[in-house]
């Protein structure tokens, strides 16, 4: 029972972000005007898709230590849902950054730091594709798995604060923070945040959920 | 951690390397191919390819040379070999040696590479010193994340075509501020001006090698 409410509330609070997203009063900001309004989904879905590349290292590190082949399902299943957020972040803020900066791709540190993150994990599948021994493929996967998320924090954190980004927050660019997002954004962007992260965990474990009925379905056949 | 039994792991890297004078020399052969078609498509007259056309051509050479030369540094040894060396020596330190003996190995391809490249495409560096320490620290990180990740691609049996994959995305943090910096000496900026930079490379190595140091003896363990 409990399970399907969190799944219903997720649901509730992310349509609640698109009714509100696009209804509500946002404070009129120049360059930006209404195009403001990607906050509610563009940040969002970046923040989910690192909640969910997170969850996948953390049972990465599980698998290492426990070696139990459950965890490496979850690790693969949070893994995919975080590429689907990943590319959703990616073509949203494209779109967004057509409109506000004039071109879909201009070279933005963060932009191409987020291309290269997505590029790695699309290595990771492509690892994971090669081998035909679950365990090995588990225990070689969750070491690069652990090798990505560790690469992909400082590629998004910490070197587009150094050079001179467009984003809002870094290379002296004023953050949300600091003046523009005011609290009637807040009482829709945080609710955003943690509906597309409850999300993001409901398709994990619906993934999960069909991995093993086809498991179970191999076997018997 | 012994000393004494990296130097001797360092050192057999070295003659299984060299017993063969093939693989070595495949990969020589393989830079100065390399130079010459970027020299041959250029059509180099002096002065008509940019500083930027300079720096970025030659860090690709580097960089598939650098692939290249890694790539064969697991796939030489049996899984028999292999285990062997695993049970006389902890797999830290056969990691730690195959780093050493790959980033000795790539300091002296890349000092190659740089050599024909400089040869045929002229030497717009004003700053060689800090060209040349850029270059090591870059052979130091390239080294770390290759080593670790052919491991990992001798165990998925992909070959080299696995590894390109895997090492691309991983490598691209060390690369852009390789590039950055290796500008900068074009540009003859000085070693104090870029100091930053190098300190942010020596960051990016540091925190490739301890999550090599940490995670390789996962892998190695079947």
């Amino acid at each position: 029972m409990a399970s399907i409410t969190w799944r219903i509330v997720s649901i509730i609070i992310i349509i609640y972000s698109f009714i509100g997203g696009l209804m509500f009063d946002v404070p009129k900001l120049p360059i930006l005007n209404e195009t403001v309004r990607n906050l509610y989904f563009h940040v969002p879905t970046w923040f989910a898709m690192l909640y969910m590349l997170g969850y996948s290292m953390v049972h990465s590190i599980i698998y290492l230590r426990k070696n139990n082949i459950i965890n490496d399902l979850e690790a693969d299943e949070s893994a995919k849902v975080g590429m689907l957020f990943g590319i959703l972040g990616m073509v949203t803020g494209m779109l967004w950054a057509q409109y506000t900066w004039g071109a879909f791709w201009s070279g933005d540190p963060k932009q191409n730091a987020s291309a290269i993150g997505l590029m790695m994990y699309a290595a990771y599948f492509v690892l994971r594709n090669s081998f035909a021994d679950i365990y090995l493929r588990a225990k070689v996967s969750a070491v690069y798995n652990i090798l990505c998320f560790m690469i992909l924090i400082p590629l998004l954190f910490v070197l587009p604060r150094l050079t001179d980004s467009l984003h809002p927050g870094n290379g002296g660019n004023p953050g949300f923070n600091a003046y523009d997002l005011d609290n009637r954004m807040r009482l829709i962007f945080y609710p955003a945040i943690v509906g597309w992260c409850m999300f993001g965990m409901w398709l994990c474990k619906a993934g999960i959920k069909i991995e093993l009925l086809n498991n179970e379905y191999d076997q018997k056949n | 951690m012994h000393f004494q039994n990296i130097c001797f792991l360092v050192k057999k890297e070295f003659d299984t390397d060299f017993r063969g004078k093939n693989a070595l020399a495949s990969v020589v052969v393989y830079s100065l191919s390399a130079v010459f078609i970027a020299y041959l498509s250029f059509q180099v007259k002096r002065g008509i390819i940019s500083s930027y056309t300079w720096n970025a051509v030659l860090w690709l050479i580097v960089m598939f040379c650098s692939i290249n030369a890694v790539a064969k540094n697991f796939a030489q040894d049996t899984s028999g070999k292999l285990l062997y060396q695993y049970i006389l020596h902890r797999p830290a330190q056969v990691i730690t040696a195959k780093i050493l003996y790959s980033a000795l190995l790539l300091q002296f391809i890349s000092g190659i590479s740089v050599f024909f490249y400089i040869l045929f495409m002229k030497n717009p560096i004003q700053n060689i010193s800090l060209f040349a320490a850029n270059l090591i620290l870059v052979n130091i990180g390239l080294a770390t994340i290759l080593v670790f990740l052919s491991s990992i691609s001798h165990k998925a049996a992909g070959g080299a075509g696995l590894l390109a994959i895997l090492a691309f995305p991983v490598l691209i943090p060390v690369l852009l501020f390789g590039i950055k910096i290796s500008y900068l000496a074009i540009e003859g900026v000085s070693l104090g001006d870029s100091l930053k930079n190098i300190t942010l490379l020596c960051s990016i190595d540091v925190l490739c090698a301890a999550l090599v140091y940490i995670l390789f003896p996962y892998l190695w363990k079947n």
